[in-house]
């Protein structure tokens, strides 16, 4: 039997995911708490109750991000944020990525609509690829799915066969 | 003449590979009176005409229909199968171990690039629920969706209209688009009345259905209803298992709140077909719209998949995970996939518990696909025998994306399944949390207005309400039509 590192629930080995908690169970990946968007309403008609349910991270610094994609030369500065999303925008799905690389051959270079992200928790940076069809590679390594690997200054990243270098500002 | 014509005798001729001699002479002179040189329309052509004469004299006479169709047939077995998979195992090494261990078959159906030749023509049911409950908004633009389907079909597709309440009533019998006008009217004439029961309804339409049902065409069964029924949901189900059976497939389309999501979603699912949600019911049209464009897209109809197993090997969980998730049954020893569109692609997940066993390699599964296509009138079957290796030691191996996605996908649609039965049974603590968990995985995934749904409704039992009803079905059909990825390995 192995066990479900977050929630304790066993399985059979050979268990991808947790049925309880949905965590990983490979390689742990545990589901993370991530606050809620206030100015996204469902269009369930009724008020959310005062007092919530999830626990509200405490804020902490947050670094902008510079992303050079050596492909076109094209460089952007994302703003600080606890999460980005890097991939291809799809209005038709709802998908609008933070950093959008259907303009640098995101498609001929096998970049997928929702590719993988950077998360920034306790001051510490990480790449987490979000099950892309032709995956997520740090300096030559390729990632696995949802779990996040460490992410520094200078890093290089790959997605799919986009090259992007990592600055922090 | 008797020389073997170079164009298709059932292309010229406009009918099915397995039209009956009453079909191909109704065809021909159909065709007689449009093209014949002495018949004064525009159309009059004297080569066209003996093209058609030519392919009416050689598939009139049986022993030359035969001929030519072993010809032909073995031509077309040449140019391979009309549809394609790939089958993707989680593990191909599998450690030796004392106990049970969990494996997964990832099985992806494309349509190989043959576009067929023309659209084959369906045969459609609509059922409508009339029940008082329907009165007003609803049933009006469900009638109003009924008036487009019928504008969007062609000469050669087959409608038929039935309503139900407590009672069914044949509104159109079954019949060729040829008098569009007195369907409409017929249509026009549905008010509402009477309590809901769907067996009615479903076996009265069943019943037009298979009055013009062939292998030739693509049947199914359009329900639309608002509520519940009461009492006859097995025998729905058993009906559904039946038509599937005739490869009859059955779509529902639920519309507002109060009807029973696992019950309408287990017809469709038995037959093939797909449950839709419809929310406002201003969206009857495009939703029934979309579902018989769907039917027109339909390259292989009757797809069934077989797995058979040694003796270590047990079958535990199926479920569909493109285009939408579903959970499947076994129905005998096979499982009915529905059809597969001509720019679709369809993905089963396959769960397998595998007993201890030596070192070496063993047999792990043998995987049959057949389906029928409609336009050629013939079925494709695809065969594989799947092999694992068990070694005493394993190195880790890397899991495939594609796999890791499907379990995903579907784990998710479980985690919710879980979180409403406990709700069902009363634990209502367990059901909460589980809620939770599913919100938390929706916002690692970026689906972001479905997780905020699923938390607000568990915030909602934490403080000892009901849940809405709206809410549940939101993350019911919410998390099977998750895009997790981009789908397929291409
Ligand atoms: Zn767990």
């Amino acid at each position: 039997m192995i066990q479900c590192p977050t929630c304790g629930e066993k399985y059979r080995p050979g268990t991808l995911f947790c049925s309880k908690c949905g965590t990983y169970l490979p390689t742990g990946g545990s589901p993370r708490t991530v606050t809620l968007p206030t100015d996204r309403l469902s269009d369930v008609p009724y008020t959310p109750p005062e007092t919530g349910g999830l626990e509200q991270e405490a804020p902490v610094e947050l670094r902008a991000i510079r992303v050079r994609v050596l492909e076109t030369e094209r460089e952007v500065t994302l703003p600080p944020a606890s999460e980005l999303l890097m991939g291809r925008r799809d209005p038709m799905r709802g998908i609008f990525p933070d950093l959008d690389l259907t303009a640098d051959g995101g498609i001929e270079k096998g970049v997928s609509r929702r590719h993988a992200r950077i998360l920034q928790k306790e001051g510490k940076v990480f790449l987490e690829d979000v099950g892309s069809a032709n995956g997520t590679f740090l300096n030559d390594q390729r990632l696995m799915p949802y779990l996040p690997y460490p992410l520094r200054d200078g890093d290089r990243i790959r997605i799919g066969k986009l090259e992007l270098e990592i600055h922090f500002e | 003449m008797g020389d073997l014509p170079e164009k298709d005798p059932y292309e010229v001729l406009g009918v099915s590979p397995l039209a009956t001699q009453e079909e191909i002479r109704r065809a021909y002179r159909a065709l007689v009176r449009r093209y014949h040189p002495d018949s004064g329309t525009e159309e009059a052509s004297a080569t066209r005409f003996l093209e058609i004469h030519q392919a009416y004299e050689l598939l009139s006479d049986p022993a030359r229909r035969r001929a030519y169709d072993r010809l032909h047939r073995e031509r077309r077995r040449r140019k391979g199968t009309s549809f394609w998979w790939e089958v993707i195992l989680s593990r191909s090494i599998l450690p030796a171990l004392p106990e049970e261990q969990v494996l997964y078959v990832l099985v992806e159906v494309y349509p190989s690039k043959r576009v067929p030749t023309r659209r084959v023509p369906l045969n459609l049911v609509l059922v409508i629920d009339r029940s008082t409950s329907m009165q007003g908004a609803r049933l009006d633009y469900v009638k109003s969706a009924a008036h487009h389907i019928i504008e969007d079909l062609a000469p050669q597709d087959v409608l038929g209209v039935v309503a139900f309440d407590d009672r069914a009533e044949t509104i159109v019998p079954s019949q060729p688009l040829t008098n569009r006008e007195y369907v409409h009217s017929k249509v026009s004439s549905i008010w509402a009345s009477g309590g809901t029961e769907i067996l009615r309804g479903l076996s009265a339409g069943l019943e037009q259905l298979r009055r013009y049902h062939g292998p030739d065409r693509i049947s199914h069964l359009l329900l639309l209803t608002d509520g519940h029924t009461y009492g006859d949901e097995e025998a729905c189900v058993a009906e559904a298992r039946r038509a599937a059976g005739e490869g009859i497939g059955i779509s529902t389309f639920g519309i507002g709140e109060d009807w029973h999501e696992t019950f309408l979603s287990a017809l469709a699912r038995e037959a093939g077909g797909t449950c839709v949600y419809i929310a406002d019911p201003a969206q009857a049209r495009r939703a029934l719209r979309r579902a018989v464009q769907g039917l027109c897209d339909i390259l292989v109809r009757d797809l069934w998949l077989t797995p058979r197993f040694p003796a270590q090997v047990r079958l535990e969980n199926v479920f569909r995970c493109a285009p939408d998730v579903e959970r499947l049954r076994l129905i005998g020893e096979e499982i009915s996939l529905g059809s597969l569109s001509v720019d679709a692609h369809l993905s089963v997940l396959l769960e397998l518990a595998v007993a201890p066993m030596p070192p070496g390699k063993h047999r792990l599964m043998q995987l049959e696909l057949r389906g029928l296509l409609p336009d050629a009138g013939v079925e494709d079957r695809l065969v594989a025998d799947l092999e694992i290796e068990v070694r005493t030691e394993v190195e880790e191996q890397p899991i495939s994306t594609a796999i890791i996605n499907a379990v995903n996908k579907v784990n998710l649609f479980r985690m919710q399944e879980r979180a409403w039965r406990a709700l069902e049974e009363g634990r209502k603590e367990e059901a909460r949390q589980q809620l939770e968990a599913v919100a938390t995985r929706l916002l690692d995934l970026g689906e972001t207005d479905l997780a905020h749904i699923a938390l607000l409704e568990a915030q909602r039992m934490a403080q000892g309400e009901e849940v809405s009803k709206r809410a549940k079905k939101a993350i019911y059909f919410g998390t099977r039509h998750l895009r997790l990825s981009e789908g397929g390995q291409k």
